[in-house]
Order: C-alpha cells, then structure tokens, then sequence
C-alpha cells in the first residue's frame, strides 16, 4: 500500500516541477491581470494546503491562518527595513519565525482537542493582533510601511510560485508517505495511536509547524506586494476565513481540494466583481448550495459521481 | 438530484460571467474600489453616490472631449469590505482588467493607502478624500495620487477655539480619551495634549483604548473622579455611541464633549436620540457652505436617498470632479498628462476651493458642529454659524 502509495508521490512530484516549471515562464506571455490571478492564487494555494495538511491530515482544525500570515509579514518587513536582507533570506526567515512560534505555543494549544483547539488558534490570532496594534514598537495601529520599492510583478509572481511550489512538495511528501499514515492514525484516534507506539505530540506539533511556516512564507510575499502592513488587515480574521471556506468547498484532506477550491473561489469572486452591491450575497447562496449538495467538496462530489458511474459496470 | 445542482452550479457561474465588463474603445474608464461592506460600509455608500453623481453630471452634458472628440465616462466600482488586502487586489484589477486611465479612492487611511500604493507602482492618477492629510503625507512622497480632505491639526484644535472664542466657561479641566488607530494616535496622543496647553488647560486625563474596544466605564470614572468638565474623545462610531452611553449610566456630563470621527454620521445621532444632543464634532462641509452646487447637493441626496446627508458626500464629489476636470484639462486618456493637469488644479469646488501643494494635498477648512435636535448645526466660525452652541452639554 505504502509502496503504491511512495510511486504516486513520485508522479505527484514530478507533475508538481513540470506545472511550476511552466508556470515560470507565465510572466513572458501572460498579461498583467492574469499575473495578479496567479499571485493571488499561489498565496491562498499555499495557504489552503497548509491548512489542509493540518485539518484534512492531522484532524487539526484551526483558524489561526491570519496569525502566521501577519507574523510572516511584520518578520519580513523587519528584516527588510531594519537590516536590507534579500527577500528570499527574509522569507525563509519569516518561515523560521512562523514554525518557532507554532512550536513554542503548541504544548499550550495541544492539551486542546476538537473545537476547543479551533477556538485556541483563533484566540492565538487575536492576541497577535492586539499585541501588533497595541505595541508602539511594531507600528501600532498604523502598521508599518515597506522602506524599499517593491520588485516588480514577475519576480513577485515568481516568488509566491516557489512558496506554493515548496508548499506543494512539502504537502505531497506528507500525503504520499509513511508520515501519511501516521498523520491519519492521530487524526482518527489519538489515544489509540498513542497505543500503537505513535507520538502524536510530535507528528500533530510537525504537521502545525510545517502548515505555520508556509503561511508565514506566504503572508511575507503578500506583504512585500502591498508595500505597507497594519494590523487589522494582515491579521484579519478574512485570511482564516478564506483560506477555510477554499479548503472546505475543495474537498477537506483530498489532495487536490485545495487547489480547486482555490480556482473556485478566486473565479467566483472575479467574476461577480461588477455588482458589488449584490456580489456578497450572490456568493453566499452560491456557497451554501454547493456545500449543502457537494458536502466532501467538488473534489469528492466529482469523485463520487466517478465512482457512481463506475457501479453498473462492475455489479 | 445531483444534476439540477450541477445545472445550478453552471448557470450560476454562466450568468455571472455575463457580467464581465467590456470597456467600449470611445470610453473613458475610471474606477475605485469602496468599503460597500464591512465596518465602514457607511461610509462607502455615501462616496459612491457622490462618484456616480458626478459622473453621471458629465455624462448628461456629453462627456469628456479627449483628442476632439466627446466620450463618455465609465465608472466601474468595487467593493473592497473594509479589507486594505482586498482594496489592494481590487485596484490592481482595475489597472489590469479593466484598463482604468485613472482611479479614485477608499476611505480612511488603512484603505486608501493600500489602493494608493498600487497606484503609485503603477503610475496610474488617484484622487481621493476621506483620508486625514497628515496621515496621507507620513507615507511617502507621492507623484501619483492626490488627496483633499482635512488637516488632523486644524481638526484637533477646532473645538478648543470654538470654546474659548464663544465664551463657555469651564473649571478647564480636560479629559482626552482617543483610539489607537492612526489619527487616533496623531490627533490624541500627539496634537490634544499641545493643543490643551496652549489654550491654558489642565490635562487630568489621556487615556488610549484599543480601536474596538467596548467597555468604558474605568475611563469614564476616572475623568469624573478628576472632575473634568471638558472631555475630548477621538473614537470610530460604534465606539462614540458606546462611550456617550455609558457617561450617561455612570451619570457623567462634562460641559463640553467633543467626539471626533464616530459622531459625524448620522448614525451616531440616531444611535443616541436626545444623547446626543449638545455632542460638537469637527466638520469640513456642511449645505450651508457659501460654494457653488453646496445646497444643491444635499438636497439631491436626501431626495434621492430618503437619507440625511454627510460630509462624505461633498468630498467624494469634489475629489471626482476634480479628476473629471483633469481629464478633460489633459484632452486625453494619458495617465502623465491627467497627472499633469491635476497638479495644475486650481478652482473652487463644493468644499471650497482646491489647489494641490507639494505633498499632492489640498487642505479642507473646519468648522465646529454640534448635535442639536437630530441635526448638526454650525457653532463656529461666526462667520458660518446656523446655529448658537448649546452650552453646557444637558
């Protein structure tokens, strides 16, 4: 089964490079527009598989996105406006920062279980923002602006492509090795796996560190794209919120849930975009039908519909 | 049953793909991004009617002449829901996808900025209100956008002036009470306390609450414990209505209130009922302003709106006149030369005459207001007054 399973992670890699590697190239022929799509939808892509990763996977459901995100951002803007550190040095910083922090607050949120760990991480958000707002030193209220002139829209697109690119790697080693089943006996019963000679300390605080890093990497990039930072927006609960809704209505722990919830939800959004008055609303009811019809998501309702049609055939 | 869902699903999406928009080769696209939902939905609505009215005023007397011949205007508006990443996104939209020539802005500091950053990167023209000059200014040095709204100075000390040169007597004990936002800091923490001092005041009390925060009563009892008889608070509106009624419950009523920012819509007023009665705010506009279309204004927006009007009307029509004009300055679709004609604007507009400084800002003069009866009446200056100051606060 593991056997299988480590050849289709192979695929899933190799499936992973050729789409990046194209995507590179995306800036020589895709227009301005277009680029702004694809930023956008790396940054939540890398979100939602972090996201994914850690409820779909690890049965650790959080809303405690918009934290790492924001702290991502604030690292980076540090790093970059107090000691002009290349960008990259400074994300991978800001990754540093997002997995020490999940690391450091875990032994905390980890005697939580179920809701209460959901509630633990929103709570985890909160404070880092009020601390943001509240601390004179990171800017208050006011946030902090970029000291340096963003780069331009190709090196950001191709920034926030390598963020989902390791993402994507990351994720697929999780979902295509023994760490896979490991994540899902802790998933499915803790105490049992605990029987069985799994730690599930470790494996939920790696899954949490992992998830926290890529989000601060993400949140890092977005930063760099608006150039100026304050802490109701890049701690707002709208990144959670977001990144959940696209993982739930892509398929929760299915590989590609995140990635079709992601298109989902930034095509609905661009394409309802004219009527601002109504596109709130329009978005609502298009949401509550699809999750009240497709429940796994349109992953799992396409692979259920599949598998339906597969039934006569095989009776 | 799951085909009609797919069928929904499909025509769904179908029909809202129908509403792409397609700008027209003779049209002049300009766009902006507004907080139509969230926390300062309000706000939003009042701007965008003030955009499409002047727009809409352009296009019945036939549009811009640009390269010799009439356009019409296109304005396309999105909602960004209070969310600076989602102001953001949508200008970054409206230069890639629409092809807009020119924009206009959000409102309060967190929002603009976000747009206007885009803006800049993009060297795209941006003209907005709604965003506190210093505030506006402390960003960078800008080239590309243009701000008209107030100065946080003149606003800060307006109702210290308008106390002391109508001759309200007080024990001058204050009380300054201000959010952590931005103006917030600017205007409570930095220019109050000056501003107290130099008027001969004695500063009891300065206290900072977070921007949302709900609970009042240790501030409010400490000013009364300090028996401050003049209390100036700097707070959003959800806010102001929490603080005015909670000094009722704890039965404080200094002499002189004064809440900046949250007491200027309507909504505060139909919050309070008679609360807010003898509550001044600092104001930038109001109908009986001796500039043209002034009157005019607010009485199509009442007539069209069955709403009282606000400030925010004024200068959402002013900063999209101005933009208007500067098209039409420019005969051209050009972003450096609508830039450039902006930066030569110099005419008197429904907030009173408007020429951009260095620092790309055009500063709206104040005018004390006061609550009385559901309605804001001018107190200050004698020279714009509509109405005496109701003194002390009942």
């Amino acid at each position: 089964m593991i056997g299988k399973a480590a050849a289709g992670g192979v695929v899933e890699t190799a499936v992973i490079l050729i789409v990046a590697a194209a995507l590179w190239f995306a800036p020589a022929f895709a227009g301005d527009y277009w680029l702004q799509i694809g930023f956008r939808a790396l940054i939540y892509l890398s979100l939602a598989e972090g996201w994914n990763l850690m409820a779909g996977s690890a049965g650790l459901v959080s809303l405690g996105a918009s934290c790492f995100v924001g702290l991502g951002a604030y690292v980076v803007f540090g790093l970059l406006n107090k000691l002009d550190m290349p960008p990259p040095l400074a994300l991978a910083l800001a990754a540093a920062a997002g997995g020490a922090l999940a690391a450091f607050v875990s032994p905390a949120l980890f005697r939580l279980r179920g809701l209460y760990f959901t509630v633990g991480t929103l709570a985890l958000a909160e404070l880092l923002r009020l601390t943001m707002i509240n601390v004179s030193l990171f800017g208050g209220a006011t946030g902090i602006f970029l000291a340096q002139d963003p780069p331009d829209l190709p090196a950001l697109f191709h920034c926030a492509l390598v963020v989902a690119f390791l993402a994507s790697l990351a994720i697929t080693f999780c979902a295509r090795t023994r760490a896979s089943v490991i994540l899902r006996a802790v998933r499915d019963d803790e105490d049992a796996a605990a029987q069985m000679g799994v730690r599930p300390f470790r494996v939920k605080l790696a899954a949490f560190a992992l998830a926290s890093a890529i989000s601060a990497m993400a949140g890092g990039v977005q930063a760099i794209k608006l150039g100026a930072i304050e802490p109701y927006g890049i701690f707002g609960l709208q990144w959670s919120i977001d990144v959940l809704s696209m993982a739930i209505i892509g398929g929760v722990g299915l590989r590609l849930g995140p990635l079709v919830g992601v298109i989902f939800v930034i095509a609905l959004g661009e394409l309802l975009a004219d009527y601002p008055e109504a596109h709130v609303a329009i978005a609502g009811v298009i949401l509550i039908v699809l999750i009240r019809f497709a429940p796994r998501g349109v992953v799992g309702l396409v692979a259920y519909q599949k598998l339906a049609s597969r039934r006569p055939a095989t009776a | 049953m799951r085909h009609p869902t797919k069928t929904c699903l499909a025509a769904a999406i179908a029909a809202a793909s129908f509403g792409l928009s397609q700008a027209h080769a003779d049209e002049i696209v300009i766009g902006a991004s507004l907080p139509l939902s969230g926390p300062l939905a309000g706000f939003g609505s009042f701007q965008q009617w003030g955009y499409k009215r002047a727009v809409d005023e352009v296009n019945k007397a036939g549009g811009i002449s640009v390269g010799g011949k009439k356009e019409m205007v296109k304005l396309i508006i999105r909602d960004d829901k209070t969310d600076p990443n989602a102001t953001a996104a949508n200008t970054e939209t409206l230069i890639s996808r629409d092809h807009v020539v020119a924009m206009l802005g959000s409102c309060t500091p967190a929002l603009v900025n976000a747009g206007a950053l885009v803006a800049e990167r993009a060297k795209k023209p941006l003209v907005t209100g709604c965003d506190p000059l210093e505030a506006f200014k402390s960003v960078r040095k800008w080239k590309w956008v243009w701000d008209i709204f107030f100065d946080e100075p003149d606003l800060a000390s307006v109702e210290l002036k308008a106390v002391a040169d109508l001759g309200a007597k007080t024990n001058m004990k204050i009380a300054l009470w201000h959010d952590n936002g931005p103006d917030g800091q600017v205007v409570g923490g930095q220019i109050w306390p000056n501003v107290a001092k130099q008027f001969g005041y004695e500063v009891v009390q300065n206290a900072e609450f977070p921007v949302d925060n709900t609970q009042f009563t240790s501030i409010i009892g400490e000013a009364k414990s300090k028996e401050a008889e003049v209390v100036l608070v700097d707070a959003i509106t959800p806010q102001a209505v929490a603080i005015r009624k909670q000094m009722a419950a704890s039965g404080y009523t200094p002499k002189v209130l004064n809440i900046e920012k949250g007491a200027e819509p309507v909504q505060f007023a139909e919050a309070l009922g008679k609360l807010a009665d003898g509550v001044l705010v600092g104001g930038y506009w109001d109908p009986s302003f001796p500039y043209p279309g002034a009157a005019d204004l607010a009485k199509a927006f009442e007539s069209e709106t069955k709403l009282s009007s606000s400030q925010h009307i004024a200068d959402s029509y002013a900063a999209a006149q101005v933009l208007l004009d500067g098209i039409a300055a420019a005969g051209s679709t050009d972003p450096e030369k609508i830039n450039a004609a902006l930066a030569k604007t110099d005419k008197t507009y429904v907030v009173g005459p408007v020429k951009f400084d260095e620092n790309h800002t055009a500063k709206l003069p104040v005018v004390s207001l006061q609550w009385q009866g559901g309605k804001t009446v001018v107190v200050w200056p004698k020279s714009a007054k509509t109405g005496d100051l109701l003194f002390p606060v009942p």
